[in-house]
C-alpha cells in the first residue's frame, strides 16, 4: 500500500473530473447516511484521505458476515478493497494461507502501526484456548496481539459486539465480545446476524473519510445507521398508528401488508438500517417481504424469547394458566401480570425454542 | 409538459410531496435550493415510482457520464430536479429530488475548466 496515495490520487488516475469527483462525493453522503447538505466537507475531507490498511479477523462465526459483506453493493466488494481500504488479512477472501496468510498479517501490522483498522467477526471463547486457534494462535491472544496497534476496532456482527448465538444459553465456550476483552481501543460495534453490507462499508468508508469513528450511541453502534429504530422508520407503521395487525401470515391482514407486530415483530425495540438500506441492493428487507423484524442487531436475541411472539405478550399461554388461576379463585388480571414478568425473566435467562406451531 | 398532476395515493410518498412544496416554496421566496436522498427514506420501489409518476417529467433532459452515468430531468414542476446516479462502484442506482433553479453538479467546475483550457492550449499550439 502507498502511504501518500490519496483517493483522490486514485480517482484521478481512472480519468474521473473534479466534477466526477464531486459526484463521488455525493454518493458517499448517502452511503454514509449524511444529509447532502455535507457534501462539501466530506469533498474537502476526501481530497487528502488515503486508503487504511484493514486486517480482518475471524473468531467464532458462521461466515456469514463476510458473505453478507462480499453483496455490498455501494461500494460493490472489489471497489472497497480497490478503490476504499487495503484489505491486508482475510481468512476467506485472501488468497495466501498458512504461514504466507500469517507472514501477511504480520507485514501489515509492522507497516501501518497504529494506523490500521482491526475488523473482527465472531465472538471469542474464553473457556478453553483450544476451543478456537488459527495457526496455533487462540482467538484471545491473537485479538490481543492485533488490537494492541491498531488505530480503532470494528466489531462486526452480533457474535463479535456482544457474543450472538455463542454467547446465548447455554454458552459452551464462554464466549464473549470483543469489546470485553479490548478496554483501550475505540470500537465500533456494527451488529447484525449478518449486519447490513452497506452499513459495513458505510463504517469504514466513514474511517477513509474523516480519519475518526463516527458518533455512537450507548451500546457502541454508529448512529448514522443504528440511530432509529425499525418501526420508526416501517414502511408498514401508519397501520401499526391506525391498529391494522396481520393476525397470521396467510390472513387478509399480513396480504393487505399490515403491521406484523402481534406475529413478534421486534421492529419497536431494534435499531438498525434495514428499513432505508434494506438488502439484496436495495430489493427489500425482512418486513417487506412479510417476516417480522427478529432483533439481530440487539443484545441476547437469541434468548429474548420466541421470535413469532408479540413483544406485548408473555412467552407462555396466558389464558390456560389464567383460567386455572381463576378457578383456585385468584383475580385473572394480577395472575396473569405476574406470569408475564416472570416468563420474560425466565425467557432472558433460559433459551426459548421455536416450533412450527408458534408460525401457525 | 403534461398538464394533467396525476394524483399519487400511496402512503408513503404523500409526506415527500409535502416536503417537496415546502422546499419549493422556499425557493420560490428565497432562492434557498434543497435536495432530498430518497434512499435514506423508507419508500418501497412502489413509493418510488408513483412519486416519480406523479412528478412527471419537464422540459430539460440531461446525461452526465463521469463516475458512472447519471441522469438529470426537470419535472413537469419547474425547479424541481430528479437526479439518478448509477455510480461506477456501486451496482444500485441512486435517486435524489432536487429542488433548485440549477443541479449545481452539471456546473461546470473551476479545476476542470484550467485542465480543459490547458488541453486546448496544447491543441492550438
Amino acid at each position: 500500500m502507498s502511504k501518500q496515495y490519496t483517493l483522490m490520487d486514485h480517482l484521478q488516475g481512472q480519468g474521473i473530473t473534479r466534477r466526477g469527483f464531486l459526484k463521488f462525493c455525493s454518493i458517499t453522503a448517502t452511503m454514509l447516511a449524511l444529509p447532502p447538505s455535507l457534501i462539501p466537507q466530506i469533498a474537502k475531507a476526501l481530497e487528502s484521505a488515503k486508503r487504511p490498511s484493514v486486517i480482518w479477523l475471524s473468531f467464532q462465526e458462521c461466515t456469514g458476515c463476510t458473505e453478507s459483506i462480499t453483496r455490498s453493493h455501494a461500494p460493490t466488494i472489489e471497489s472497497l478493497i480497490f478503490d476504499f481500504i487495503s484489505l491486508d488479512y482475510h481468512h476467506t477472501l485472501q488468497a495466501a494461507s498458512g504461514h504466507a496468510a500469517e507472514a501477511a498479517r504480520e507485514q501489515a501490522m509492522k507497516d501501518n502501526e497504529d494506523q490500521y483498522i482491526l475488523v473482527v467477526d465472531g465472538s471469542i471463547p474464553t473457556g478453553n484456548p483450544g476451543f478456537s486457534t488459527i495457526a496455533g494462535i487462540d482467538n484471545k491472544q491473537m485479538l490481543i496481539d492485533t488490537a494492541k496497534h491498531a488505530a480503532a476496532i470494528v466489531a462486526v456482527g452480533t457474535c463479535a459486539t456482544y457474543g450472538g448465538l455463542p454467547h446465548a444459553d447455554p454458552n459452551p465456550t464462554n464466549a464473549v465480545a470483543v469489546s470485553d476483552i479490548i478496554k483501550d481501543k475505540p470500537i465500533i460495534n456494527v451488529p447484525g446476524c449478518p449486519p447490513i453490507p452497506i452499513v459495513m462499508t458505510g463504517v469504514l468508508a466513514h474511517f477513509l473519510t474523516f480519519g475518526t469513528i463516527p458518533d455512537l450511541d450507548d451500546l457502541g453502534r454508529p448512529k448514522m445507521f443504528y440511530g432509529n429504530s425499525i418501526h420508526d422508520r416501517c414502511y408498514r407503521r401508519p397501520f401499526y398508528e391506525k391498529g391494522l395487525f396481520a393476525e397470521t401470515f396467510d390472513d387478509e391482514g399480513a396480504k393487505a401488508g399490515w403491521c406484523l407486530f402481534k406475529l413478534g415483530c421486534k421492529g419497536p425495540t431494534t435499531y438498525n438500517a434495514c428499513a432505508t438500506a434494506k438488502w439484496n441492493e436495495g430489493t427489500s428487507f425482512p418486513i417487506e417481504a412479510g417476516a417480522p423484524c427478529i432483533g439481530c442487531s440487539q443484545p441476547d436475541f437469541w434468548d429474548n424469547g420466541g421470535f413469532y411472539n408479540a413483544l406485548s405478550q408473555p412467552t407462555i399461554s396466558i389464558g390456560e394458566t389464567a383460567a386455572a388461576a381463576i378457578a383456585a379463585g385468584a383475580v385473572a388480571s394480577v395472575a396473569a401480570s405476574a406470569i408475564h414478568k416472570s416468563a420474560k425473566a425466565k425467557a432472558a435467562k433460559k433459551h426459548h425454542t421455536v416450533t412450527t406451531d408458534d408460525m401457525e | 409538459m403534461n398538464s394533467a398532476v396525476k394524483v399519487c395515493t400511496h402512503q408513503n410518498a404523500i409526506p415527500i410531496l409535502h416536503e417537496i412544496k415546502h422546499a419549493l416554496l422556499k425557493l420560490a421566496e428565497n432562492n434557498q435550493a434543497t435536495t432530498i436522498d430518497l434512499s435514506s427514506l423508507p419508500m418501497t420501489s412502489q413509493d418510488t415510482e408513483q412519486l416519480l409518476s406523479t412528478l412527471g417529467k419537464g422540459e430539460v433532459n440531461v446525461t452526465l457520464t463521469s463516475a458512472g452515468e447519471s441522469t438529470f430531468w426537470e419535472t413537469q414542476f419547474p425547479g424541481v430536479w430528479v437526479t439518478q446516479h448509477q455510480p461506477h462502484f456501486s451496482s444500485k442506482q441512486l435517486t435524489y429530488i432536487e429542488i433548485c433553479l440549477f443541479p449545481s453538479l452539471l456546473m461546470a467546475q473551476q479545476a476542470d475548466i484550467t485542465d480543459g483550457l490547458n488541453r486546448l492550449q496544447e491543441i492550438m499550439s
